[in-house]
């Protein structure tokens, strides 16, 4: 029986995520797998990685510590954007620490309503680790409360990525006609459209003006394929349900891209970013939808970023006794302060 | 500032209704926002009854009893509870087909693939046997065992959750006795008068047949199909869903119990509809839902009475129902929670769960003041969106089956169903692949168990799992079965379980 082939083309970062992927979770026995790479890794460039793709990695199988060494991989527990305002730090987990239910920022905002508190950013502990001006090992790291990511040299992952799906049978080429000779073709390129499967072909776009979401959503986009491309036959309900989380997938960045963006937030926001800034505004709350790829803190950070206040805090909020509320928030900031500080994280 | 004490400011709500969805209203808002100063009443009268909404429970309420200090053994003592480790599904593929629906998974997923593909590869062969053998809280119903779930991820325990089965007519005192010892205060009467704001179309308070008035600044219709607040006054219109399920009738009968409780609901199919049967300790509940289009009265209730486990304890008590929501379930400043706010048959027992989800969106959204449109519209959206999957979830039982027997049948089996729907019965159909989402009551496990329950076998299954040799797949389904069945052994009977922790066979 002839062997079922498989191209992946395009951009390397986006080839050696995707074919990696493909070559443990889908080559085998009468499959082939190509892998096809146009131009060179911007050999200069940093990637990040988000705290979700250490799980993606470690579902190959390859340790943090393996990109340490290999790509000069450093944590980063935040990532930079740009607004109109200037640069602003958006933290991967949340401010403070929620209590019985209520996320932090209720209680700051209360607290704030009480007496002067300091900004909301000194009871992050990830951005004052950000700010430690220390490196971080993965023992200490494995202790903190917090999530991160990787900031890593993109050329060097690339090529660990690449070298891991060789070693897992795939066929790496700089012959860019693969695709002529193969059953189904999927292109990896860095755009800011959303990804489709039409007919025998898959166009992989990921963005690349948000940091750490180029190579989210291109792993994000590997699973996908790989679970809905079957033998490579043409299957439309699949390939409805490709599109259609692909489609929501850009929509939620496109979203997140607005909101850091955008001149005039309210003309130019879909109905799920002005959902989102409504009820930020009204309650505090932040409603997300399915399959989210931001997550709430980075939410809350863009939203404050651009002069998105809650009118009111959760009511719920106002259980804690008042003295108990200052005193915590007083607490906190000196935990932050031990941990950054001591080097000991405990 | 808070705000709370201010003029113009939420801090007096009234709940008008005092059945499943009054009490439990009304022990939520108590336990989490009574120690801000929330002023709650809550208006009842004995002389209207309660419908008694929802014996049977999902897993979700243990999280909400958990949330507001609920003590499990006696709210279970208190209630005649037992445990429900899934629902039994009787006649809904074909007359004769049985299956589970747990509250758990199936199997365990191999190289980022479900099980159920590495099961649907197979399925034909004798001795890889029915998708049930290979799920824990199946085969604990099958054989009347339970005990609590592990912590432990690793352990094959942690694979299912539980849920609750209780006398509703038990539950509503209990909630009531916790809700006043949290402040929450009970008025007797029957609402005779609603005055509204003449600008802003607020209520703004409720008088009584005693001549009361009583004030408030939110108001929470628990009334029952009724609709009091939201729809006889606030006219807040309906979303009329019987095109897609069109059952509009039920008549209940509970039983003397035939033997010691199972740790599981039964919903058989019939003719024009299904009945339930829901296993206490002191009885057994049971009722027919049925469309009138298709079934009278009578014959709705000759069969019912014909499937009862033991002798009757009450006469056929008969409901009328309209399956849809309100157009709004928060319109102005009333919130409609359980039956006010819309009505999805109890097939899945979503009643509670959907209380439940109104109470918690309300806690969460709960207003400052007066002008809360994006909290209102909020928590429509978020509330539409679970009636929404949880309705087609429901009309997936209907339609996908091979019965034919019955014009019921024949229109459930061929009708147009939403387009939500008929796009994962595609995707389903296909490769055995199912949409998921997020933000709904129905995971993955919860459609596989139902589709393949009811012989909606995919044509085909995912691919990778050919990446795997057969024998070693053979192999890694006949380790798991075994182990699923012994596991399944060492379980702890459920009366056992009942009497030492639930108070069973103890005097309440």
């Amino acid at each position: 029986m002839k062997a079922k082939r498989l191209s992946v083309i395009g951009a390397p970062l986006g080839v050696s995520i995707v074919g990696a992927w493909l070559s443990a979770r889908w080559l085998g026995p009468g499959r082939e797998l190509t892998m096809a790479v146009s131009g060179a890794a911007q050999t200069s460039s940093e990637l990040l990685l988000r705290p979700s793709m250490l799980s993606f990695h470690g579902e190959l199988e390859i340790s943090p510590d393996t990109l340490i060494q290999a790509a000069s991989a450093e944590p980063v527990f935040s990532w930079t954007a740009q607004t109109p305002t200037g640069a602003i730090s958006i933290p991967f987990s949340p401010y403070g620490v929620s209590r019985s239910g209520v996320e932090f920022h209720h209680y700051w905002q209360r607290a704030g309503e009480l007496e002067d508190v300091s900004d909301i950013s000194d009871f992050s502990l990830p951005l004052a680790l950000e700010n430690a001006g220390r490196p971080f090992n993965l023992k200490e790291m494995g202790q903190l409360p917090v999530q991160f990511g990787l900031r890593l040299d993109q050329a060097r992952y690339a090529d660990i990525m690449l070298q891991f799906a060789k070693q897992a049978g795939a066929k790496i080429t700089d012959d860019t006609n693969q695709e002529t000779e193969a059953d189904f073709v999927i292109e990896c390129v860095v755009d800011v459209e959303s990804a489709a499967w039409r007919g025998s072909r898959i166009g992989l776009s990921a963005p690349d003006d948000l940091s750490g979401a180029e190579s989210q959503v291109f792993a994000n986009a590997a699973r996908r394929a790989c679970a809905l491309i079957g033998d490579l036959s043409d299957q439309p309900a699949e390939r409805a349900e490709f599109n259609r989380l692909s489609e929501n997938e850009a929509d939620r960045i496109a979203d997140m891209r607005t909101l850091l963006v955008a001149e005039d937030l309210q003309h130019s926001a879909s109905p799920e970013l002005l959902r989102k800034i409504d009820v930020f505004r009204a309650c505090g709350r932040i409603p997300t939808e399915d399959f989210e790829v931001f997550l709430s803190p980075e939410w809350l950070a863009a939203l404050r970023a651009r002069g998105v206040q809650p009118r009111r805090y959760d009511r719920m909020a106002d259980r804690l006794p008042e003295a108990e509320l200052l005193s915590w928030l007083t607490q906190l900031r000196r935990q932050i302060e031990q941990i950054t500080s001591a080097g000991n994280p405990s | 500032m808070s705000g709370i004490d201010s003029e113009g400011t939420v801090n007096r709500v009234v709940i008008v209704g005092g059945g499943t969805a009054g009490w439990m209203t009304a022990a939520g808002l108590a336990s989490m926002l009574g120690p801000t100063g929330l002023d709650i009443t809550l208006i009842e009268s004995e002389a209207i009854g309660v419908v008694g909404v929802g014996e049977a429970t999902l897993p979700h309420l243990k999280q909400f009893n958990d949330t507001i200090g609920v003590n499990e053994a006696e709210f279970m003592a208190a209630t005649s509870a037992t445990f429900k480790l899934g629902i039994e599904f009787v006649n809904w593929g074909r007359k004769g087909d049985s299956y589970i629906h747990p509250f758990g998974e199936f199997g365990l997923p191999n190289e980022g693939v479900a099980f159920h593909h590495y099961w649907r590869k197979f399925a034909d062969r004798p001795d890889v046997g029915p998708l049930d053998e290979y799920s824990l809280p199946v085969i604990a119903c099958r054989n009347g065992k339970f005990q609590p779930p592990s912590e432990d991820p690793r352990s094959v325990f942690s694979t299912y959750r539980y849920a609750y089965q209780f006398d509703a007519l038990q539950y509503g005192p209990f909630m009531r006795s916790l809700s006043e010892k949290r402040g929450v205060k009970r008025i007797e009467g029957k609402v005779t008068d609603v005055a509204l704001d003449a600008e802003s179309g607020h209520i703004t308070s409720l008088t009584l047949d005693d001549g009361q008035e009583i004030e408030g600044d939110l108001f929470v219709d628990c009334t029952g199909f009724f609709g009091l607040l939201i729809e006889k006054t606030l006219q807040t219109g309906y979303d009329d869903w019987s095109e897609w399920l069109p059952a509009d009738r039920a008549v209940a009968m509970p039983c003397e119990s035939a033997g010691p409780p199972v740790p599981y609901t039964r919903a058989t199919a019939h003719e024009a509809g299904w009945s339930w049967r829901i296993p206490l300790q002191h009885r057994t509940g049971n009722g027919h839902v049925y469309s009138s289009q298709f079934l009278d009265d009578d014959a709705a209730a000759e069969t019912l009475i014909a499937g009862l486990d033991g002798k009757p304890l009450a006469d056929p008590r008969f409901l009328r129902f309209v399956t849809g929501k309100r157009k709004k379930l928060w319109n102005r400043n009333v919130v409609a929670i359980g039956l006010s706010g819309g009505f999805l048959e109890p097939l899945e027992s979503t009643s509670i769960y959907l209380i439940q989800e109104g109470i918690t969106k309300l806690l969460e959204l709960f207003p400052r003041s007066h002008d809360n449109a994006v909290e209102e519209r909020e928590y429509n959206h978020w509330m539409d969106l679970q009636f929404e999957r949880v309705r087609d979830f429901l009309l997936l039982h209907y339609n996908a089956t091979e019965r034919d027997d019955s014009d019921f049948w024949n229109h459930m089996r061929t009708m147009n169903v939403p387009d939500s729907l008929r796009e994962r019965l595609s995707l389903f159909d296909a490769h055995g692949h199912v949409s998921a989402y997020e933000h709904g009551l129905f995971l993955v496990p919860s459609w596989i168990a139902v589709l393949i329950g009811q012989r909606a076998m995919p044509g085909g299954y995912d691919a990778r799992v050919d990446r795997i040799p057969d024998e070693q797949v053979l192999q890694h389904l006949a380790g798991l079965k075994g182990h699923m069945a012994k596991a399944a052994g060492s379980m702890g009977d459920h009366t056992g379980f009942l009497t030492s922790h639930a108070g069973m066979g103890r005097t309440v």
